[in-house]
């Protein structure tokens, strides 16, 4: 019982470090490693939880969301792929044409 | 007869009227005389077929209770003035077809005549006040446009412009006197018998006639316009102001004066004998024919102001009938001699530039004679006969100042007769003064045409017309018409003979002192002489106290309508452009701006919205999160 606060405080803190990277960094694949750590934060949250034997479905959720994960990721890459060869360059602050 | 007394009225009225109006196209003036000749024929007839009153009335104007007709009266007195009247307009018209032979304007000379013609026939049988006014009104306009016949002349207008502004006067009492009539008696007629019969009007009735006969007839303060009226033609002189228009108030005053009071009436005997010694005096030193002529007009309509005024009606419209003859014939007989020396150089009124033109002219020297010793009442002539009936009315007046008013009226009669022949030896005797201007040989006499009319007036002049009895004024043809047919006015002798006497040494008088002429210039008149010349300054006081004070103050009220009311509406005007300006400023600057304000403040707004659009995904992301954060930190708060 006294770790799952320890694993819920670290979930927390990786997910903030998530958002952190999506929102300053321009590098468009930090941003995916950014949503990474949030989903492995998430992650986190759901084993620590079913650890507890509250929620034994936990684990098989995190299979779940391990997967989706992967998935996002393999089309993130090809999309930031498309748009380097585009746009010549990963940095987002040049990806404003929708701007106005 | 009553189906063709219609008629006749209507034609005596009419022809006139029609001559005038054919008058204007091209030469049908010539043919005029002949239509006034057949109106005279027709008063004639008229006149010697009379039996009763005859009259006519068309409803005209009604009004509620008040109703005026259109009315016609001829009696006895109406009869005999139409044929005077017309007699005289016929002798006049035919005159002027010699006298105005050279006038260019000669159309508009004869249609004015024979508009005045009618009106004065009107103003003779009108029944009512009404139509009495209207003819009144109609001979003082014409009065006005002959006087100013040669309007060139600078004279002439002034003299029309008198002649109708002192006219104008009288009829405001003329006005206030119907007013007071009608308020009265509620009718306007005064030929109904039922109020001939001791009723009188108000005091103000009186006045307005008195002055209303002053003013027409030029009497008392407003007979200066009779002196300056002889700038007309010498006919029109002749046709107005001798015969008919002058006469048209004592007309007036016999046919009111039985509604005149008796204080009213011994106003008016005073103001006639007092007019009457002032103008003849003023005619013993005239130099021109026409002017010594008008003064002698005023002084005899006083005589018969004074007549009427006594009551004796029937004295003073006989006096009128003759008056109306020999007066016509003088002053056609004085346009025979200033149309005989007519020159470019002199004045051919001016009698100091005559003499001694008995050689050239006889007949009119004759007729000048007969109509002139009429105008001094000697006997056997028509003026006697009406002059002793006047003093004789004066004698038996009623009043206790009759003695003087008899003795004034034979100081005038005196005075009458010797101006007249001091004209008369001035004019025709001695010797001729103006070879100068024209020489003697070119005097030539007036042609027989005029000189037929001049014989016809002679004629009348003379006694024998009047009354079988040259000495008696009983007697007399004319009397039944006019008047009352019982007539008793008898004067005792030494009246009736005395005055005649010392005319006659007034006459011998005159010749002795003026056969030799006198002397052209008039810087050394006498004092008397120079207040006699001058009408007692009377022309000059009005022309102090009202003429220039009335001038003065039209300047200044122009002025005032210049400065100051055109200034006002100046000013109101630009107070209105102003008002437009201001206006237009709020409209552009506060409706146009507040319209701009919230355009501008729509796009301020839009600018900052569109702002949150930057095409930065990362900022997107932010506003998520903080949005989330927001919803949770709310949702923990409520539960």
């Amino acid at each position: 019982m006294n770790n799952l606060q320890n694993y819920l405080i670290l979930s927390a803190a990786l997910f903030c470090i998530g958002i952190y990277l999506i929102i300053t960094r321009k590098n468009a694949i930090v941003i995916l490693m950014g949503i990474e750590l949030m989903l492995n934060a998430a992650n986190i949250n759901l084993v620590a939880f079913s650890r507890m034997g509250i929620y034994q479905e936990g684990q098989l959720f995190t299979l779940f969301v391990i997967t989706v994960a992967v998935a996002e990721t393999a089309i993130g890459l090809a999309i930031i792929l498309k748009t380097y060869r585009l746009f010549k360059t990963t940095d987002t602050d040049s990806l404003n044409e929708l701007k106005n | 007869m009553p189906d063709f007394s219609v008629v006749f009225i209507l034609l005596i009225i009419g022809l006139p009227l029609l001559s005038s109006v054919f008058s204007l196209v091209g030469n049908m003036y010539k043919y005029s005389a002949w239509l006034i000749g057949i109106t005279f024929i027709l008063s004639f007839t008229l006149l010697m077929r009379y039996q009763n009153p005859m009259g006519y009335s068309l409803p005209w104007i009604v009004s509620g209770n008040i109703s005026i007709p259109f009315e016609y009266l001829v009696d006895s007195t109406g009869a005999l003035m139409l044929m005077v009247v017309t007699l005289i307009s016929t002798i006049v018209h035919i005159y002027s077809l010699e006298y105005m032979h050279n006038d260019t304007e000669i159309r508009r000379y004869y249609a004015y005549l024979g508009v005045f013609t009618s009106a004065m026939l009107g103003l003779v049988i009108a029944a009512n006040f009404f139509l009495l006014f209207i003819c009144w009104e109609l001979m003082g306009i014409f009065s006005y446009l002959l006087i100013g016949f040669w309007h060139r002349k600078e004279a002439a207008r002034k003299a029309a412009k008198k002649a109708f502004l002192i006219n104008r006067i009288g009829d405001i009492g003329f006005l206030v006197a119907i007013f007071t009539f009608f308020t009265e008696f509620n009718t306007f007629s005064f030929t109904s018998v039922e109020l001939i019969n001791g009723n009188t009007a108000s005091i103000l009735f009186g006045i307005g006639i008195l002055l209303a006969v002053c003013a027409k007839s030029a009497q008392g303060p407003f007979s200066i316009w009779l002196p300056d009226a002889m700038e007309g033609p010498t006919p029109v002189s002749a046709l107005i102001h001798a015969a008919t228009m002058v006469a048209a108030g004592i007309f007036l005053l016999s046919k009111t004066i039985v509604y005149i009071e008796i204080p009213i009436r011994e106003i008016i005997v005073w103001t006639g004998a007092i007019t009457s010694l002032l103008a003849a005096l003023a005619a013993l030193s005239q130099t021109d024919i026409k002017k010594l002529l008008a003064y002698s007009t005023i002084s005899q309509l006083g005589f018969m102001m004074m007549a009427a005024g006594t009551g004796n009606t029937s004295v003073a419209l006989f006096h009128l009938i003759t008056h109306a003859f020999f007066k016509a014939a003088l002053f056609l007989l004085a346009g025979n001699v200033i149309h005989a020396l007519h020159s470019s150089t002199s004045d051919a009124q001016d009698m100091r530039t005559m003499g001694g033109l008995y050689k050239k002219m006889p007949v009119t020297f004759v007729l000048y004679i007969i109509s002139g010793f009429s105008l001094a009442g000697l006997p056997f002539f028509s003026g006697f006969l009406s002059k002793e009936a006047i003093i004789g009315a004066a004698y038996h007046w009623d009043n206790s100042n009759a003695i003087a008013i008899t003795t004034i009226a034979a100081c005038i009669s005196l005075l009458t007769a010797f101006y007249i022949s001091r004209q008369i030896v001035l004019v025709f005797l001695g010797n001729y003064r103006g070879e100068s201007a024209k020489p003697f040989e070119e005097i030539k006499e007036a042609t027989k045409l005029q000189q037929s009319g001049l014989v016809v007036l002679g004629l009348f002049s003379l006694g024998i017309c009047y009354s079988p009895n040259p000495f008696s004024v009983s007697s007399n043809i004319i009397m039944p018409f006019i008047g009352t047919i019982e007539y008793h006015l008898h004067l005792p002798m030494w009246l009736l003979f005395g005055i005649p006497l010392l005319s006659v040494t007034a006459i011998l008088g005159a010749y002795l002192k003026y056969k030799n002429g006198i002397s052209a210039a008039s810087a050394d008149m006498s004092f008397y002489e120079k207040v006699s010349y001058r009408y007692f300054y009377m022309n000059v006081v009005y022309e102090k106290l009202l003429v220039k004070p009335t001038l003065a103050l039209s300047v200044r009220v122009a002025g005032f309508d210049k400065h100051v009311l055109d200034w006002c509406i100046d000013k109101f005007a630009v107070a209105h452009i102003i008002m437009a300006h201001s206006i237009a400023w709020i409209d552009t600057f506060l409706v146009d701006g507040f319209v701009k304000l919230m355009a501008a403040l729509m796009a301020a707004l839009g600018k900052r919205i569109t702002a949150l659009q930057k095409g930065k995904i990362q900022s997107y992301v932010m506003i998520l999160l903080v949005s989330v954060v927001l919803l949770l930190l709310i949702l923990l708060l409520i539960f």
